[in-house]
């Protein structure tokens, strides 16, 4: 008999093996073994074009980013493509990632083969003045680029990045009027205007007036087609000054769009244009991605919110971790209120300015709700996030968000009179905010647990996340339950210091306390109640958790 | 409840309905002929591969069936091994690969996809040279094939 060996497995099998390599290295390797497997892993090497170096898969290496092995990796693609391996496996390419615009020009003469190709992330050389490596400076000619696009005819996903994101370059409307028709996801980031006539302290000039008539008559071609599949946009490192007039020609023929993403603006007023476009031209917008975009006030992000005519099922708006200031205010709040029938996934981590009874507000009229996050993930984010105060839980209607399956959201608001020291050990230096009996706490806790208890679905549930450097002192004092509301530390008043978002006037988190009403959550699978004045659980805590919660990772189950 | 498998060198294996089950194509055999005490013949199990399979079976006769969940994405995919599985397949190649064709027959899809991940794993960041020499295989290309596909693969070469 016949020993098995690799090249005596069925081609389907040694397919499946293959699809468990990404890295272009191990896979060129292997087509270099023998015919037979050369046949079968050609087209998975060819597959996606991208920069690979050492082991590391650089699946999303960051496209405007140089080194000298980048460099490198670009002269073997053009001695690749200069060898003829476009025109014998253009056919097979399906992704092509690149940092340098010239791997246009490669494909722009040797690329007629690229039948298939569905993705193109291009970067366009160094901009900033610092690569060490050559190449820099180098005039781009826009017209190869619209040759290579007018070619991709199947293309779903493009990505450009930097120096060639300018409309005040020769060419570039040229440019935007040959995204194929066919694409589905653009994404334009780090937008480049070194080189523009304007200021970029100029202030930004938002009559929208007739752009879309100048595009039409910049460009000599017959007006450019409508981007009917367009379903996503994005734009990042947004400098409005050169790009109002692309912004307004995508979003103006962009009658499917259902997702915008920003990210990274520092221009007042460029959040005011998109939401107009929006609102008139995007009948669909349904998803909305707020990122870093600075000093949001809260009339624009109110405009924003009131743009999407079909309702947002997304609003994710994490306050930007820059300093700048995103402020919801009333009428941001009222427009957000307005979303709840149909909302899906919200994220408003760091977003202290909105105010808890909106939260309450949100839970108690979002039926479809499946995420809503407050909370900041990174380490020293908790003190910003918000807080759903208790009194507005027990004021308000129940929960309806049934379906609800990551709920992320500081609740205050307790009076814990069993609660004497901080977490540091140290007596407070002044009296907490809520006065009242252990009794009054537990009923108010109870309240809590029976609205928390309603999300059935609950897969996360994250109450607190801070860190807290004197992880000792946390259990200390904090189990006695006879507490009796007298206070530690002086009487001036004054708030309690929260140490790293430390929480004192929070839920127990025990059966004492009324935990029992959540026995509901049979889905829970991940509980994080970190840098929280809970009670140390007692066997039989654990029990019933291990009982009630037979999902729950154990690693929450200290 | 038990079943008897029969492997191609006439061995006959008594094992739990549950743990046969979790070959997909022996589930739907009895799902097909219903409650028989009848022997299932595997002419292509040898009973050395098919002792492995049911151990493996056997280990994992507890997990949840497989949801297609994991995403057809191979950049998300992970290679990650479990540590039981790791040590299950260590054993040499041609029993390594017999395990991989029996997953595949048997259609046992979390059992062909950690032999498959093994295989690939034992391929990462090796030269060409390198892996023939681990799998023994020939070389069948003229040197001037086998440069040509140099030049046109140079963009995925590691230096």
């Amino acid at each position: 008999m016949v020993k098995t060996s690799i090249s005596s497995l069925p081609p389907e099998i040694i397919d499946y093996i293959a699809s468990h390599l990404t890295n272009p290295t191990d896979l060129n390797s292997c087509s270099l073994l023998n015919n037979y497997l050369y046949r079968i892993f050609t087209p998975h090497l060819w597959r996606t074009i991208h920069f690979c170096h050492r082991g590391q898969d650089n699946a999303d290496y960051y496209l405007a980013f140089y080194d000298r092995h980048r460099v490198r990796w670009f002269s073997r693609l053009e001695q690749s493509i200069k060898a003829g391996s476009l025109e014998r496996n253009g056919h097979w390419v399906q992704s092509i990632r690149s940092g340098y615009f010239d791997t246009v020009k490669l494909l722009a003469s040797h690329g007629h083969n690229l039948t298939g190709l569905q993705e193109l992330k291009l970067g366009s050389d160094p901009c900033m003045t610092t690569n060490p490596f050559g190449r820099l400076r180098k005039t781009l000619d826009l017209e190869l680029l619209v040759t290579v696009l007018r070619r991709c005819t199947s293309l779903q996903s493009l990505k450009l990045v930097g120096r060639l994101l300018n409309e005040t370059k020769p060419g570039w409307l040229k440019v935007l009027g040959s995204i194929p028709v066919s694409v589905e996801n653009l994404e334009l980031e780090d937008w480049c205007p070194a080189g523009s006539a304007r200021w970029i302290s100029e202030p930004l000039n938002n009559s929208l007036g007739p752009y879309r008539n100048e595009v039409v008559e910049t460009t000599t071609q017959p007006p450019p087609p409508t981007l009917f599949r367009l379903k996503r946009l994005a734009l990042i490192s947004y400098s409005a000054h050169v790009s109002q007039k692309t912004t307004h020609f995508l979003l103006s023929n962009s009658p499917n769009l259902e997702t915008i993403y920003l990210s990274s603006s520092n221009q007042r007023g460029s959040l005011q244009l998109v939401s107009s476009l929006l609102a008139s031209h995007c009948p669909r917008v349904k998803h909305l991605h707020l990122l870093e975009w600075d000093n949001s006030s809260d009339a624009e992000l109110a405009d924003l919110l009131q743009c999407s005519k079909s309702g947002w099922r997304t609003v994710d708006m994490p306050r930007p971790s820059t300093g700048a200031r995103q402020e919801f205010g009333k009428l941001s709040t009222v427009a957000l209120l307005k979303h709840a029938s149909t909302l899906q996934n919200i994220c408003l981590a760091g977003c202290w300015t909105l105010p808890s009874s909106a939260v309450q507000a949100l839970l108690s009229s979002a039926p479809n709700l499946k995420r809503f996050d407050t909370i900041t993930d990174s380490v020293s984010g908790g003190s910003r996030d918000l807080t759903l105060d208790a009194i507005d839980i027990i004021a308000g209607d129940d929960w309806v968000c049934t379906s609800l399956e990551s709920l992320q959201v500081q609740i205050g608001g307790i009076p814990r009179p069993d609660v004497h020291i901080r977490h540091d050990g140290q007596p407070f230096t002044s009296t907490l905010n809520f006065e009242g009996t252990i009794e009054d706490s537990r009923s108010i806790q109870r309240l809590v647990y029976t609205q928390l208890g309603r999300l059935t679905q609950l897969k996360q549930l994250v109450l607190g996340r801070g860190i807290v450097k004197q992880q000792t002192a946390l259990a200390a004092g904090l189990d006695s339950e006879d507490g009796g509301g007298e206070e530690s530390g002086g009487d001036d008043g004054g708030r309690v210091e929260y140490h790293h978002g430390f929480q004192y006037e929070c839920l127990e988190m025990n059966l004492a306390s009324g935990m029992g009403l959540m026995a509901g959550l049979k889905e829970l699978r991940r509980m994080e109640v970190n840098a929280m004045a809970t009670t140390k659980w007692e066997n039989e805590d654990i029990e019933w958790i291990c009982e009630h919660w037979p999902k729950l990772d154990p690693k929450y189950k200290f | 409840m038990t079943v008897i498998l029969v492997s191609s060198d006439n061995q006959d294996f008594k094992v739990d309905k549950e743990v046969a089950e979790r070959s997909i194509l022996i589930k739907n055999m009895l799902e097909d002929v219903g409650e028989s005490d009848s022997p299932i013949p595997l002419p292509n199990v040898t009973s050395a591969v098919l002792t492995k399979v049911i151990e493996y079976c056997e280990h994992h006769r507890n997990d949840p069936v497989q949801v297609p969940e994991e995403t057809d994405d191979p950049r998300k995919r992970s290679n990650d091994i479990e540590e039981w599985d790791m040590k299950f397949m260590q054993v040499d190649q041609e029993m390594l690969f017999e395990i991989i064709l029996a997953a595949n027959y048997l259609d046992i899809k979390p059992l062909l996809d950690v032999g498959c991940k093994t295989v690939a794993n034992i391929i990462k960041g090796k030269t060409p040279e390198e892996i023939r020499k681990a799998f023994n295989i020939v070389n069948d290309f003229t040197p001037e094939e086998e440069a040509q596909i140099k030049k046109e693969n140079e963009w995925a070469e590691d230096r």
